[in-house]
């Protein structure tokens, strides 16, 4: 009696039970690393979250410190600088009363004053300030004064006073020169000497933070 | 090496005239644990038996005299082609059987090169196969199917007897004298002759007598070359070495070696009576405790549960090693992220009570009107810009007094700048970055000079006083009397008084 031939499928069938085993042993062992190694790449991304959470709420606790520390520092001169006008537009009629009030002070000659228009250019922040809420523009106006003297100590007096208050007033130019009279006239109450002045104000201003600046 | 996972035999049946009996391991001992008649009653003993015990692995030794062996030699092939050659030979020589065999001894020196082939097999698988059945039904792993023939030449190797090249061994067994042939470690030829009934002639003369049948026959068929002479090894139990005196002179042989098959097995080994103690017993002892009786004749159906048993080891194997290994791969991933896990927590701890120093700052944090980075870079360039604000005053009071010591000069105007130090940089750029300097031009006339060289000292003089302030540098735009050569000098030289205007430059850095 020959003996029956092997089938495959029946040899699969008898091997099932086994061939389970092995396949769910195997797959879920590979689940299971799987799972891990998945297990593990959310845990470092969750380590990093946190970290990263750390590291922006110790910075902006730093920086609220830095801010404060700034503020405490800064605020008084700010304040300062607002209530004289700096941090605010050009007073040009306030300027020409000053200038008026100088002349009657001193009793100067007529004065000469031509205040040329603005220009602005935006400053730079100091150190690593990405995105600002605001930016301080600094403005800068030309101003000439042609003043006649009777003598020098006018325009020393002058330029005393007009320079006294806190404004940003920079003179950047003088020219005085000797006006040619004869002998008599010089003993006249009359322009002795012309001096002209010119000077740089400044004022700065903040505005909305824009990504522009002028160049002058 | 045996591979671990091959299950060795626990248990050998062996197959004879007598039916089929079982053995196992008795401790150390070979024991006969069951025995079963060639008859139906046999059978269903058989299978009770089966159905009753573990299903371990079993080798069959079938001792027959229905095992035929053909030496062939057959061209060389491939080894893809060789198992089809070798299948289809095996079916030509033995057709109606499917215990057999075919086995490469080598190639033939010379000419093709053919392989030389020994074929043989089971004959008659009628006493074979009922037993292979029942074990199936019973799904009885069948490690290996072999005969005493091969098994003879392991346990010749075994106890040394393969004293020769070419031995003849023979081992009388009840059912008869089985001589075989054994050629460079290799069965060639076995054939079992049935005992003769003459009571009067001696065992010794027939064992003999049989050996000498059968080297004419293995002469015949060219296995032996004639007149050669055989290394003969006889085994049995109950003869001994002086009953084959009378024979050593024989010219056949080379030389009559007997051994006794009590004597070569070690005492307490045996768990049955000493007279049954044959070579087949020796081959099922040392079977048994080896578990190397390589499979001679089963088919592969009948190692289906053999080979689906090594299957499931090996599937279990792969299992364990899978699992482990990625067990241990996990598990350094795993304790890994349990560590992340407390470090996220502790993390998160932190985090949470630095945001509560946030919060607390933030309700504390002093009303501004500007934030904090505009106002302190307002407050800086209006410092910055102050701190460069300069009076003309200072440096004309400064050279007023240097002119009071020189009364023959007289200024006619006077240019005062606040310039920027770097001519690249715009003014407002140099006073943000503290950069200017002061530049101061005199415009005058020397006046009570009538000669040329007077005036040039005291305009020296002036140069030299003006020099002495600190900071300050003097140099001069125009001169009286021009002392470079590499300009022109024009003059009216008059006998009065000398023209002698000047320019000079005076530069201060802030």
């Amino acid at each position: 009696m020959a003996l029956s031939k092997r089938s495959l499928k029946e040899d699969l069938i008898w091997l099932k039970f086994p061939l389970l085993a092995m396949i769910f042993s195997v797959g879920a062992i590979v689940g299971i690393y799987f799972y891990s190694i998945y297990y593990g790449n959310d845990m470092l991304r969750q380590e990093s979250i946190v970290y990263d959470d750390l590291n922006y709420v110790s910075s902006l606790v730093s920086a609220i410190e830095e801010a404060e520390q700034i503020i405490i520092q800064n605020i008084d001169r700010y304040n300062e600088m607002s209530a004289n006008g700096v941090m605010s537009e050009e007073d040009r009629v306030g300027f020409l009363g000053e200038i008026g009030a100088i002349r009657d002070r001193y009793k100067l000659f007529p004065i000469g004053v031509t205040v040329s228009e603005q220009i602005k250019r935006v400053l730079p922040y100091l150190g690593n300030v990405e995105t600002p809420e605001k930016q301080i523009a600094l403005t800068r106006s030309s101003a000439k004064v042609q003043l006649p003297l009777l003598h020098e100590e006018d325009l020393t007096r002058f330029l005393f006073d007009i320079m006294q208050p806190a404004r940003l007033l920079v003179n950047n130019r003088c020219v005085i020169a000797n006006l040619a009279l004869g002998e008599i006239e010089l003993l006249n109450v009359i322009p002795h000497q012309q001096a002209t002045c010119d000077f740089y104000w400044y004022t700065l201003r903040e505005e909305p933070f824009v990504y522009q600046t002028t160049e002058y | 090496m045996k591979s671990p996972f091959k299950p060795s035999a626990k248990r050998i049946m062996l197959i004879n005239f007598d039916g089929m009996s079982v053995h196992t391991m008795d401790g150390e001992r070979l024991t006969n644990i069951a025995r079963f008649g060639d008859d139906d009653a046999g059978f269903d003993n058989f299978r009770f038996y089966l159905s009753d015990n573990r299903k371990t692995a079993i080798t069959i030794l079938v001792d027959s005299v229905a095992e035929d062996f053909v030496v062939e030699q057959i061209a060389h092939a491939n080894a893809l082609d060789r198992r089809t050659l070798l299948k289809r030979k095996a079916d030509q020589h033995f057709r109606g059987t499917e215990y057999r065999s075919a086995r490469i001894l080598g190639r033939i020196e010379g000419g093709r090169r053919d392989d030389r082939v020994l074929f043989s097999a089971l004959t008659k698988s009628q006493g074979i196969d009922p037993w292979i059945e029942i074990l199936l039904d019973e799904e009885i792993p069948i490690q290996s199917i072999t005969t005493p023939a091969y098994a003879l030449c392991k346990v010749a190797m075994e106890y040394g007897l393969l004293t020769s090249d070419t031995i003849l061994l023979v081992n009388w067994e009840q059912s008869g004298i089985r001589q075989t042939l054994i050629q460079n470690d290799r069965v060639m030829f076995s054939r079992l002759t049935p005992l003769p009934m003459n009571p009067n002639v001696q065992d010794a003369q027939i064992i003999v007598d049989s050996c000498r049948q059968s080297k004419e026959y293995l002469e015949r068929i060219s296995l032996v070359e004639f007149d050669s002479k055989l290394d003969v090894h006889i085994i049995t139990p109950h003869l001994d070495a002086s009953d084959f005196a009378e024979y050593n002179s024989e010219g056949s042989f080379n030389g009559i070696v007997h051994h006794n098959s009590i004597d070569m097995m070690q005492i307490g080994k045996f768990g049955g009576a000493q007279k049954k103690i044959t070579a087949v017993m020796l081959c099922l002892d040392w079977g048994i405790r080896t578990g190397a009786l390589e499979n001679i004749y089963a088919p592969s159906a009948a190692l289906r549960f053999y080979h689906m048993k090594q299957t499931k080891r090996l599937m279990a194997a792969f299992s364990v090693i899978a699992v482990t290994i990625g067990t241990l791969l996990a598990i350094p991933v795993m304790y890994n992220s349990f560590d992340r896990t407390a470090t996220i927590a502790r993390v998160s701890a932190e985090t949470q009570a630095v945001e509560e120093d946030y919060d607390a700052l933030t309700a504390d944090f002093p009303e501004t009107p500007i934030p904090s980075d505009a106002m302190e870079l307002a407050v800086k360039a209006f410092a910055q810009i102050s701190q460069e604000i300069r009076s003309p005053t200072r440096i004309l009071t400064e050279v007023g007094q240097v002119l009071v010591n020189h009364p023959a000069v007289e200024l006619t105007s006077i240019d005062w700048n606040l310039i920027s130090a770097n001519e690249d940089i715009t003014f407002t750029d140099a006073i943000l970055a503290g950069d200017l300097a002061i530049d101061l031009k005199l415009y005058g006339v020397l006046v009570e000079t009538k000669d040329v060289q007077e005036s040039s000292n005291r305009l020296n003089s002036l140069i030299d006083a003006l020099s002495s302030l600190p900071g300050v540098s003097v140099s001069t735009i125009s001169l009286p009397i021009e002392t470079r050569t590499d300009t022109e000098i024009v003059t009216v030289l008059d006998g009065d008084s000398v023209n002698a205007e000047f320019a000079l430059s005076i530069r201060r850095e802030t």
